[in-house]
């Protein structure tokens, strides 16, 4: 997830496309939570949270990061330790997917 | 079902999930989910047990719960003609145990297929008392979701 303005018109499209990401990444572990609580299913539990952190808290974190490097409310040398957490979240997010698909029964 | 609602407002009035609750209410909030779980279920018992009394019924429930089938592959299936699959059809997909899904054809057209969505009928009778319940297939995403993710 590199910092891109959304001054220009190729920023703000990736902008709406990693809302639409984030909407529909959302929705899908909105459907894993439902369907841990109608079904009971453990491994619906870990799909839904890798879900909410690979597409919610890493887009949030995206845009928080970019808006407040953007404003110089944080120094832009932590530019990189944003990214950082992005990828970090990221990598959380898709070993709690994989973990899910490890522990899914039929 | 008059037994329970008599004892509808006795189970509300003294707060029904307060531990002054005794066995015997107990039993009687059990019978009353059963009976609203029945009720929600808008078929009779007597159009199940029917239709589950004809043996070709139960070829197409069968059948269908494993893959959707058109009535022209439940026809050969069950060796019996195309209307008479329709006719018990009808009444299935009327009675909500069968629904029906399109299925896009090698010739371009779409065919209706169909598919079982009866899981489980208990029946129970104690003290009594009679109480059934049915228990469909359901179509929800996240129950679909759910399945599909055990298969990976």
């Amino acid at each position: 997830m590199s910092v891109v303005g959304f001054g220009s018109p190729v920023g703000l499209l990736a902008g709406v496309l990693a809302t639409a990401s984030a909407v529909v990444g959302l929705y899908i572990g909105y459907q894993a939570y439902r369907g841990l609580r109608r079904n009971d299913e453990r491994s619906m539990r870990w799909l839904s949270v890798g879900m909410i952190l690979l597409f919610g808290l890493t887009y949030l974190l995206a845009v928080t990061g970019q808006g407040l490097l953007a404003f110089r409310v944080i120094p832009i040398s932590l530019q990189n330790a944003v990214r950082l957490l992005v990828r970090l979240t990221q990598l959380v997010g898709l070993v709690c997917i994989a973990y899910s698909l490890q522990i899914a029964t039929n | 079902m008059t037994e329970v609602a008599v004892h509808w407002p006795t189970i509300r009035n003294g707060q029904w999930l307060s531990r002054e609750v005794i066995g015997d209410e107990i039993e009687n909030i059990c019978t009353s989910r059963m009976t609203s779980k029945e009720e929600m279920a808008d078929v009779e018992l007597e159009t199940v047990v029917s239709l589950l009394d004809d043996e070709h019924v139960r070829s197409i429930l069968t059948a269908t719960s494993e893959t959707p089938l058109s009535a022209n592959e439940l026809s050969e299936y069950c060796g019996i003609s195309t209307s008479s699959i329709y006719r018990r059809l009808d009444r299935l997909t009327a009675a909500d145990l069968v629904g029906e899904r399109t299925r896009p054809r090698s010739d371009g057209h779409h065919e209706t297929v169909y598919v079982s969505r009866l899981d489980r009928v208990e029946l129970t009778i104690h003290d009594g008392e009679l109480t059934w319940d049915i228990d469909r297939g359901s179509d929800d995403v996240a129950d679909q979701l759910t399945r599909l993710w055990g298969k990976f």
